[in-house]
């Protein structure tokens, strides 16, 4: 036994966990499927999705009980989880805006509102704000307003009140919370601390508010719904990981069991599980040296593409013949499996090289996977091994197998025509081949997505689906622009394209505009003739204005309005996240509440002709990057398959020799994506990468298949070659029934993404070994 | 004799509670009158008189429309409340339970016209003193939300026939409201 190679792998792997344990930071971020070139749009979309205020926003509804019974709990509760810390506010109707917001905005009260110009405090217009001022009085709303009015006759803080707090910014009240309009459920909104992109905040905030409710609920049958981006995206992972655990289980029992029964050797099991393992955590270590951080798409498919790699160990055992040592067999086999080590590794080597990390991640991994794995067959793998290796015969299989194969090699043509017929078939497809909408990806289930759509109906929470984007070169100017946009929303929500909209402006305006409106405030002595000229004619008593003249004279000298005044405030937190800066330029985001008509606001977004206002339709926009990256990863594969070629025609020495080797995987990987597409599968991304491993495997079944025939046809007697082609036979089958009872237990998870990679990879495996076998010569 | 004057005037008083008042008010589908206001105010030099009509209409109708000084014309139906100045052309409408103030505010007129003691009991704790032929409901407010704004509310009348209602705002501003009621 040769120590050095066991050593090196023993270090290597020592120094690898190191490295993970220390070093390997994960991330779920979306901004792995973004390409380094992506349009500023995108980035924007990326960075929304990621942490925009719409994403962190948590909806929550009361259900179960009595009206009064759940407007006491929502108190209770809404108090509960603002003392929890998780939250930068906690809102259930109680009060439209917290008494720190209601205290700046009677400050600067002429500064924000848009009614502030020379007219309105002119004699004339003071007249007329005096006289609706008498007739508020005099109505059932005078009881209310009365306190206000010796401060603020023009009726400014009542504006903003209602423009803030009023009717249409939020669900009816009951008992003074929030409720559903049919009274059934208690509503609050709150808005996380914790970034909408870190899915273990997000899941330690909801798992806190399932731990504070039951504290705060009155009675146990009230229940308590909650839904918005960040449990969506726990759910979904959840779900994953629960099934890919579950299945993962039965996966592995089901190849242990295969693999036991073609070894006969717990021992050989054990070795045979190795090169996969270090494979897989070299990659792991490639992509956090190389990368920083490793993504979780890269892990998840990384996992998926080196599958591969469970099946050298399994030539190397299955191929031995009797009485060989490892070595002998090592020697034999290699020049072949060599190669289909080679030809997985520059074929990831390609995918290495594209411009989006998540793809050129997911190259690096298999890339140090596969060749870790192949290095582990050769090198390591026979120094470890038993030297009195007992490999069970299986003769009866290797002989039923003889005449199955000889049956299948009839069917030559078959290949061929499948080839032929699933190209035609797929080009004729086209487009309509491919699953565009994210949204049927998500395992998310139909009642939760129902149960989202109808809280956000009913709490008017901002749609998630469209922003619209207003840029400028600096804070001042983007501001600006949205402001100039406010007239033609207020058309938009008039003509039922939209209920509502929020932007930045409305809660801390240009400093144009409140230097127009500081200006437009006259002095305190204009001020007081106006209103003594005005009052003549109203009932009101002369003298008790004195806080509305002191108040004006204030405003004229008050500092501008400046987003730090709004801090720590739910208004705040909107104007916050609405006025984004991005490199050199800064954004104006205007959210919309209950967009009604798609095709309404592109085209009033459209119909705007200004190149600094786009409608960012974050559906659309992530749809489109995810078929991006998708169309991305076809072309590298394909530059995969050319390096493939390349590697194979070097390899045999022989470009003609590729040929046989490339027909049956090929054939395999157009049938299985034809064959999904008729049984009405719409294909993706996951279907991209699974089909990425069947090449990775059936090539290498027609390598073995076909290899020992063609590579040296005269170096071995007849008897010799026919127990090598059975012994091929063997170990081919051996890997296909391997990775088929892997990956098929996969297709048999309710998410959509397990199920893709699982049923593609199970079929592309059978079809491959099947063709391979067609076209394998006698 | 003493001791039967007394059992009998406390069966006649037991007769005429607040719940017979409203049960006598709930037997009226509708019903139309003229008012005149008062409204004193620490804001206003002099009181502000205005006048108009009042209607209701059972289930859940009611409208005052403000003729002096200035129109207005304020309709409750349901859950709604409309508000109107013909003069300036405006007509808002909102949803009552947007306003738990003006709604109970409104309510106690409304409910009260229309006989509607449940409603009546969820906004105030409602008392009654007098009897049949000059009646007083006191309404008291229940919810803190308005009881920081009215103090009480007081409505006379007799038989089913309300006369004046009379509102005293914690403010000390007060409005009296005299009715007149029409055929229709």
């Amino acid at each position: 036994m040769k120590r050095w190679p066991v050593a090196i792998w023993l270090a290597a792997l020592a120094c690898c966990v190191w490295i993970v344990m220390a070093h390997t930071r994960f991330s779920t971020d979306m901004a792995a499927f973004l390409p380094d070139s992506a349009a500023p749009a995108q980035q924007l979309m990326v960075e929304q999705l990621r942490n925009g205020a719409p994403s962190r926003m948590l909806l929550l509804a009361l259900q179960g009980a009595e009206a009064e019974q759940l407007a006491v709990n929502s108190k209770k509760l809404a108090r509960a989880l603002e003392a929890s810390g998780h939250f930068a506010y906690v809102r259930n109707g109680e009060q439209a805006l917290t008494p720190a917001e209601r205290e700046r905005l009677m400050q600067y009260r002429y500064l924000l509102s848009p009614a502030t110009d020379p007219a309105h405090f002119s004699a004339d217009g003071l007249r007329q704000s005096l006289q609706d001022s008498l007739q508020l009085l005099a109505s059932p709303a005078g009881v209310m307003v009365r306190a206000l009015l010796p401060s603020d006759p023009t009726g400014e803080m009542l504006a903003l009140l209602e423009s803030w707090g009023g009717a249409g910014s939020g669900p009816g009240l009951q008992g003074g919370v929030w409720f559903s309009a049919d009274g059934k459920r208690a509503l609050l909104l709150a808005e996380t601390k914790a970034p909408a992109f870190d899915i273990d905040a997000q899941q330690k905030v909801s798992d806190e508010v399932r731990r504070i409710f039951p504290a705060t609920r009155s009675s146990p049958q009230v229940e308590l719904l909650m839904s918005g981006p960040g449990i969506f995206a726990v759910e979904s992972r959840n779900r994953i990981r629960d099934d890919a655990w579950r299945l993962s289980m039965i996966a592995t029992a089901l190849v242990a069991a295969i693999l036991l029964l073609a070894y006969g050797s717990p021992r050989l099991l054990v070795l045979g599980m190795l090169p996969v393992a270090s494979g897989a955590l070299a990659g792991l270590t490639a992509v956090s040296l190389g990368y920083g951080t490793v993504h979780g798409i890269t892990l998840g498919f990384g996992a998926t593409l080196i599958g591969e790699a469970v099946d050298y160990p399994t030539y190397l055992f299955t191929q031995r013949a009797t009485h060989e040592s490892l070595r002998q067999t090592l020697r034999r086999i290699w020049p072949t499996l060599r190669l289909a080590v080679l030809t997985t590794v520059f074929g990831s080597f390609a995918m290495l090289l594209s411009g989006f990390s998540g793809l050129s991640q997911l190259g690096m991994f298999s890339f140090a996977g596969v060749l870790t794995a192949g290095l582990m067959t050769r090198f390591v793998i026979p120094e470890i091994a038993p030297s009195r290796l007992e490999v069970a015969e299986r003769t009866a299989t290797r002989a039923l197998l003889v005449h199955g194969a000889a049956a299948l090699t009839r069917l030559g043509w078959v290949p061929v025509a499948v080839l032929l017929c699933a190209a035609f078939y797929l080009a004729a497809r086209g487009n309509t081949l491919w699953e565009n909408d994210l949204a049927n990806l998500s395992p998310v289930s139909q009642r939760a997505k129902e149960l989202d759509q109808g809280l956000r109906n009913e709490l008017g929470a901002p749609d998630v689906r469209y922003l619209i984007a207003v840029q400028g070169s600096t804070q001042q100017a983007a501001l600006e622009r949205s402001e100039r946009l406010m007239p033609a929303l207020q058309t938009l929500v008039r003509q039922g394209i939209t209920d509502g909209f929020d932007l930045a402006a409305r809660v801390i305006p240009s400093e144009k505009t409140q230097a127009a409106r500081q200006a437009a405030l006259p002095d305190q002595e204009t001020l007081r003739r106006n209103l003594q000229a005005a009052l003549a004619t109203t009932p009101f008593k002369p003298d008790i204005f004195e806080p509305f003249l002191q108040d004006i004279e204030r405003s004229r000298h008050l500092p501008l309005l400046q987003p730090e005044v709004w801090y720590g405030t739910p208004l705040g937190s909107l104007a916050q996240g609405m006025l984004v800066r991005r490199g050199a330029v800064w954004v104006a985001l205007i959210g919309l509440r209950g967009v009604r008509s798609d095709a309404g606001l592109a085209a009033f977004v459209a119909g705007l002709h200004d190149e600094n206002t786009f409608l960012l339709d974050i559906k659309g926009e992530s749809n489109k990057m995810i078929m991006q990256f998708r169309d991305q990863s076809l072309l590298y594969s394909l530059f995969g398959v050319a390096a493939i070629v390349a590697v194979l025609g070097l390899g045999l020495r022989n470009f003609r020799a590729v040929f046989p080797v490339m027909l049956p995987v090929s054939a395999a990987i157009l049938g299985t994506a034809a064959l999904l597409s008729l049984l009405g599968v719409k294909l993706t991304l996951f279907h991209v990468v699974s089909l990425l491993l069947v090449l990775g495997v059936g090539l290498n079944y027609g390598l073995f298949l076909s290899l020992p025939a063609s590579l040296s046809p005269d170096a071995l007697p007849d008897g010799e070659r026919g127990k090598e082609r059975q012994r091929a036979l063997f170990s081919t089958l051996v890997c296909m029934a391997s990775t088929v009872s892997a990956f098929g237990a996969l297709a048999f998870s309710a998410s959509p993404v397990l199920q893709a990679i699982g049923g593609t990879v199970a079929l592309g495996a059978v079809l491959s070994l099947l063709f391979a076998a067609m076209r394998a010569k006698p | 004799m003493t001791v039967t004057l007394l059992a009998w005037t406390g069966l006649a008083h037991a007769e005429w509670t607040a719940d017979a008042l409203l049960k006598a008010l709930a037997e009226r589908p509708a019903g139309q009158s003229r008012y005149t206001e008062t409204k004193t105010s620490a804001l206003l030099k002099e009181p502000l008189e205005s006048s108009g009509t009042l209607r209701y209409k059972k289930p859940a109708f009611l409208e005052k429309h403000v003729q002096i000084p200035f129109e207005e014309i304020l309709t409750v139906d349901g859950e709604r409340m409309t508000w109107e100045k013909p003069a300036a052309q405006k007509k808002h409408t909102m949803a009552l339970r947007d306003y738990p103030v003006v709604w109970g505010f409104i309510e106690s007129m409304r409910a009260t016209l229309n006989g509607d003691a449940k409603t009546l009991q969820r906004f105030y704790k409602v008392r009654l003193d007098g009897d049949e032929r000059q009646w007083v409901l006191v309404l008291l407010p229940s919810d803190s939300g308005m009881a920081q704004f009215i103090r009480v509310i007081r409505i006379s009348g007799s038989k089913a026939r309300l006369d004046t209602v009379e509102i005293e705002e914690t403010s000390g501003d007060r409005s009296f409201m005299a009715l007149r009621e029409e055929t229709m």
